[in-house]
């Protein structure tokens, strides 16, 4: 009778919890395509508020000068038009989840400034994403210009 | 009776279970240190063997000319000698540790080659994201961004 309502128990909770841990991880790749839709946004409007969001606190960003960023540095470039995007369409995406990370690589048709120099060409950039009290927050971004 | 000899094995659970889970934790950033030591060390000796174990099979490769690379690609191109790494001093080291995930950004001065053979030499900066699979820490992610003089 005991090891019954033990069963029964263990029974219950593997029905709560496995198909909640199934859905997460089946909607992985969906909510990182929605967050880097969501983070070029912010980047093209200029809009830091979304961005604050979007950045881990120990965010960094290292940019196609090599210079590297914190968030509040990064939001503060964007903030000023240090930074400006014109443009970022993002060709062949590629996202990796390893549990509560996810690697995401993207081949991007960017024009923008960067620390005043304006620049249109093709870049390879990766974002890093960690899942935070059920949120994904990008805690690395690099991108990289490919040579022509 | 028999609630003192559940807590009991709670107890010893607990010993056995929690030094393991710290000591793991405690020692990723040493781990993650030595593994970036021996990963430009294979690189610069061209020991293809060993990149292939500290390669995820999933890894990806973004050099400072943009180019990308896979697993396969990137020692492909150390064993044929294309692409050469005949300096590559850390000169700044940064690792931020998220349970089974570390990300490690540095900077670096590099002489040797592009994947396609082209001599550089200049300042990068390196990021590499380590994750624990089966135990073991795998690199599956490395991109290179030259910093502008």
């Amino acid at each position: 009778m005991k090891w019954n309502r033990i069963a029964l128990m263990l029974t219950i909770l593997s029905l709560l919890v496995v198909p909640l841990a199934w859905s997460q991880s089946g909607n992985a790749e969906q909510q990182l395509t929605t967050m880097i839709d969501q983070v070029t946004a912010a980047m093209l409007k200029a809009d830091t508020n979304s961005l604050e969001k979007l950045l881990a606190d120990d965010f960094t960003a290292i940019h196609t000068n090599g210079a590297l960023f914190t968030k509040a540095q990064e939001i503060e470039n964007v903030k000023s038009g240090a930074i400006k995007w014109d443009k970022s369409d993002v060709q062949e995406l590629k996202i990796r989840v390893y549990g509560h990370t996810a690697v995401t690589t993207m081949l991007v048709s960017f024009k923008g400034t960067i620390s005043g120099n304006s620049y249109s060409g093709t870049n390879r950039a990766t974002r890093v994403w960690v899942k935070q009290n059920g949120t994904w927050k990008c805690v690395s971004y690099q991108v990289t210009r490919v040579s022509q | 009776m028999k609630w003192q000899r559940i807590a009991l094995m709670f107890t010893i659970l607990s010993l056995l279970v929690v030094p393991l889970a710290w000591s793991q934790g405690g020692n990723a950033e040493q781990q993650v240190k030595t593994l970036t030591d021996q990963h430009i060390a294979a690189l610069m000796k061209a020991d293809t063997d060993t990149l292939d174990k500290l390669l995820a099979d999933d890894c990806t490769i973004i050099r400072g000319d943009g180019s990308f690379s896979t697993k396969a690609q990137e020692i492909g191109n150390v064993k044929s000698g294309t692409l050469k790494t005949t300096r590559s001093d850390l000169q700044d080291l940064k690792i931020r540790i998220y349970g089974n995930t570390a990300v490690v950004t540095t900077l670096i001065a590099f002489k040797g080659t592009t994947p396609s053979g082209t001599p550089y030499s200049g300042t990068n900066r390196v990021t590499r994201v380590w994750v624990k699979q089966k135990g073991n820490w795998k690199l599956v992610s490395f991109q290179s961004t030259r910093v502008s003089q």
